[in-house]
């Protein structure tokens, strides 16, 4: 379950969590070129410490422009040396269109719940 | 359409929403919320509303060296015309918004930014 925003002062919040192999990173609020760099250093911090399994839990976003979708792409470039997997969880029709619309759709594997990401 | 309002005043000829916003992201929510009540005005559906937003946003952030942006709604025949100029910087890549709508124009300005626009059906 994607973390809710407890203060609407904060623009993006982002909660990592373990389970198993997989880094799972909560991100609730809004990913544009304001807010993405905070994005850009959560999953840096998952990959620094060697955790190349990456699912990121978008379900809580209610907007992401191109600059989100180029921190995930510089993720999923790294990730994919190491031969990990980046795995994206949403279900909102502002992201599939973002994603559709940049071919990304065929790039990342998306899915419309945690549970699924995780049995790949 | 069921469950919708929109003001019962709507834009007339020649008439503009208008926001001058810095060129500074932290901005850019407040580009997405005018866009999106401008929309709700004209009573253009919530997904169109959507990508107007998502275009509104990507355009904006590829503006970020300029001075200002300037964004107008104006209301020409039957449809609603957003614009968006970057005054002191180039547009960066448009290439989503250009996706998104594909009457999108890119026109520089005698002060040397650019203006671009694109339109949807109006109610």
């Amino acid at each position: 379950m994607a973390a809710g925003r407890e203060d609407p002062a904060i623009e993006l919040e982002i909660r990592p969590r373990w389970h198993g192999q997989w880094a799972v990173l909560d991100v609730a609020g809004e990913i544009d070129a304001h807010t993405a760099s905070r994005l850009r250093e959560s999953i840096r911090n998952e990959l620094d410490r060697g955790r190349y399994q990456v699912i990121v839990n978008l379900e809580g976003v209610s907007f992401m422009d191109s600059s989100g979708l180029g921190v995930l792409v510089s993720a999923l470039k790294r990730i994919r040396e190491h031969d990990g997997e980046l795995h994206l969880v949403f279900s909102q029709r502002t992201i599939v269109r973002v994603m559709e619309v940049t071919g990304l759709d065929k790039v990342i594997p998306l899915h419309p719940n945690e549970a699924e990401a995780m049995a790949t | 359409m069921p469950g919708r309002t929109t003001l019962s005043t709507p834009l007339h000829a020649g008439e503009s929403l208008v926001l001058e916003i810095p060129a500074d992201a932290a901005y850019l929510t407040t580009a997405r919320l005018f866009v999106g009540a401008a929309a709700r005005h004209l009573g253009i559906d919530e997904e169109t509303a959507e990508d107007i937003k998502l275009a509104v946003s990507d355009a904006g952030t590829g503006a970020m060296d300029g001075q200002v942006i300037r964004l107008a709604v104006r209301v020409i025949g039957d449809r609603a015309w957003f614009e968006l100029e970057s005054v002191g910087a180039q547009f960066g890549e448009l290439d989503v918004v250009a996706g998104l709508f594909e009457d999108l124009t890119i026109e520089p300005t005698s002060a040397g930014g650019v203006i671009v626009r694109f339109s949807v059906p109006a109610d």
